[in-house]
C-alpha cells in the first residue's frame, strides 16, 4: 500500500478559538428595541407583528421596525451605528 | 498553511469523496509539488490573501485557491485565471456571500475576453458553452470549488439554493474576436485590447436563443428582446443584468446590418422595458413594499436593466443555423453586479483592478 499526501482544500481559522463576550449591563429607561427586517416579501408585515408582539409583553418605551435596504446586503456601517445608538437591543428577523 | 494528510493512493478519490472536498465527480489529488506549480506560476505566495467574503468571515489565500484549482483539473498556465475570477467575485459589488446562497441557484458565470485565449486553450467556437475543452471546463469549476471548500457554498451548509442548475459545476464563456468594426467585451469594460480580463456573473443557466431564418438585424433583436423579458427570469422589470453570447450568424447580421455594439446595447435596454400587464399575464405579482419596487415609470413601464451598461455583449460559438444564447443575472443589481478583473501575465501576481 502506497501513500500520497494532500493538501486539505478547506478552509482553515487561525483566529482564536473562543471570545468572551461582551459585557451585560441593564439599561437604563426609556428601553428601544429595534427589529430589522429583511425587505422580502412578507417580512415587514412577519416581522411586525413580531414588534407587536414585544411592544405588548416587555416594558420598553417603543419596538422600531427597520427595514434593510437589501435581503443579501448587510447594514452598512453608518445604518448599523445608528441603530446602535438609538436601540438597546437589536433583532434580526426574515421572512421570504 | 494549508494541512498535510496522508491517504491512501488506492482509495484517494473514495477518500475525497467522504471528506466532501468534490462536487460529485472525482478530482485530481492536490499533492504538495501540484500545489507549489500552480503558485510558482502565478508568482503569488501562498499565504497571499486573494479576496475576502467578510459576511462569513473567510480570506481565501492563494494556497486555498491553488489546492482547488489543482483538484478541478487545472494547468498551471489557468491559475492567473482563476486568481483573477476570485478577486473578480470578492468585490463588494459583486455580493459574493448571496450569490452562493441565495435559493435562486446562482452559478459563478465567467466571461474571458482576451487576445490570446487560445495560448490558455479556451475553445470560444464550436460548443462553446459545452464540454471538450480543459480550461473552459477547469477554470470555471475551480471557483466553483474554492466557493465550496473555502466559504462553505454546499448543500449541508450555507448554498440554500432550492434547485440549481448544471451551470453551478463549471459555466465559463471564451470570447471569439468580434466581426471586424467591432470593440471587444474587455474594451467595453474599460480595459485594453492587449488585455486578458475575466467577468464574474451570478448566473441563471444559460437560455438558448434561436432565429434561423430572418436575417435582418431588426429580427435579430426582437427576438433577443423577447428572450430577455420572459416573466419567468426573475430579474425581468427588476432590474438585473444579461450577458447575451452573440453566435456566428446572428453577430455576422448584425455587423454587416451596421449595428454597433452601443447600438445594440442601447436598443435592447428600451426593448426589454415591459409593463405590469406583461409580468402578470405571466403569473408575476407586482412588488411594492419590498426590497423590488415595481412600480412603473411615466411611461407606464418596469426596466428590466437600469440601462444599456447592464447589458454585456461576448461573441462566440461557430457557424451554423442561427443560435445565441442569453445568460441573465439571478438577481437585481441591488444584490449582486459582475466584475471584472484583468489576469496578470505569469509570475505578475494577482491583479489590481
Amino acid at each position: 500500500m502506497s501513500t500520497i499526501t494532500v493538501l486539505n482544500p478547506l478552509f482553515e481559522a487561525t483566529g482564536p478559538e473562543s471570545v468572551t463576550m461582551a459585557q451585560r449591563s441593564t439599561p437604563a429607561d426609556p428601553v428601544v428595541i429595534t427589529v430589522i427586517e429583511n425587505s422580502k416579501p412578507h417580512a415587514k408585515e412577519l416581522l411586525s407583528y413580531v414588534a407587536d408582539g414585544l411592544r405588548e409583553r416587555l416594558p420598553v418605551s417603543d419596538v422600531v421596525v427597520h427595514s434593510k435596504s437589501a435581503a443579501g446586503k448587510p447594514l452598512d456601517a453608518d445604518e448599523a451605528e445608528m441603530l446602535a445608538v438609538r436601540s438597546h437591543l437589536v433583532i434580526t428577523g426574515l421572512g421570504d | 498553511m494549508a494541512t498535510r494528510i496522508d491517504v491512501e493512493e488506492h482509495d484517494a478519490q473514495e477518500e475525497f469523496f467522504r471528506q466532501g472536498w468534490t462536487d460529485g465527480l472525482p478530482v485530481v489529488p492536490p499533492t504538495p509539488e501540484r500545489v507549489a506549480a500552480m503558485l510558482d506560476h502565478a508568482g503569488v505566495a501562498a499565504d497571499v490573501v486573494v479576496g475576502t467574503v467578510p459576511e462569513r468571515s473567510r480570506d481565501i489565500t492563494a494556497e486555498k485557491a491553488a489546492i482547488n484549482a489543482v483538484m478541478a483539473g487545472c494547468a498551471p498556465i489557468h491559475f492567473p485565471v482563476v486568481l483573477a475570477a476570485i478577486t473578480a467575485m470578492c468585490d463588494p459589488a459583486f455580493g459574493c456571500h448571496t450569490a452562493v446562497t441565495s435559493t435562486g441557484g446562482a452559478a459563478l458565470c465567467l466571461a474571458v475576453s482576451g487576445p490570446e485565449l487560445g495560448a490558455y486553450g479556451f475553445n470560444a467556437t464550436r460548443n462553446a458553452l459545452g464540454p471538450g475543452h480543459r480550461a473552459n471546463a477547469t477554470v470555471g469549476r475551480a471557483v466553483r470549488l474554492v466557493a465550496m471548500n473555502v466559504l462553505g457554498a454546499r448543500s449541508t451548509e450555507l448554498d440554500g439554493s432550492s434547485l440549481g442548475h448544471p451551470g453551478k459545476y463549471t459555466m465559463l464563456v471564451a470570447e471569439e474576436p468580434p466581426p471586424e468594426g467591432w470593440t471587444t467585451l474587455r474594451e467595453d469594460l474599460g480595459h485594453g485590447l492587449d488585455d486578458t480580463t475575466v467577468t464574474v456573473f451570478a448566473s441563471e443557466g444559460s437560455h438558448q436563443v434561436a432565429n434561423q431564418l430572418n436575417g435582418t438585424p431588426e429580427g435579430v433583436l426582437a427576438t433577443f428582446a423577447a428572450a430577455m423579458t420572459n416573466p419567468a427570469t426573475y430579474g425581468v422589470g427588476k432590474k438585473h443584468q444579461v450577458l447575451l453570447v452573440l453566435g456566428y450568424e446572428h453577430r455576422t447580421i448584425l455587423a454587416e446590418g451596421g449595428w454597433t455594439r452601443d447600438a445594440i446595447r442601447e436598443h435592447l435596454a428600451e426593448a426589454s422595458r415591459v409593463t405590469p400587464d406583461h409580468l402578470e399575464a405571466g403569473g408575476i405579482v407586482m412588488e411594492h413594499t419590498t426590497q423590488n419596487d415595481m412600480t412603473p415609470d411615466a411611461d407606464g413601464k418596469l426596466a428590466t436593466v437600469r440601462g444599456p451598461d447592464d447589458v454585456f455583449l461576448i461573441a462566440a460559438g461557430s457557424p451554423g443555423a442561427g443560435w445565441s444564447a442569453y445568460i441573465p443575472t439571478w438577481a437585481p443589481v441591488l444584490h449582486s453586479v459582475a466584475a471584472t478583473r484583468r489576469v496578470m501575465p505569469a509570475g505578475a501576481g494577482l491583479p489590481s483592478n
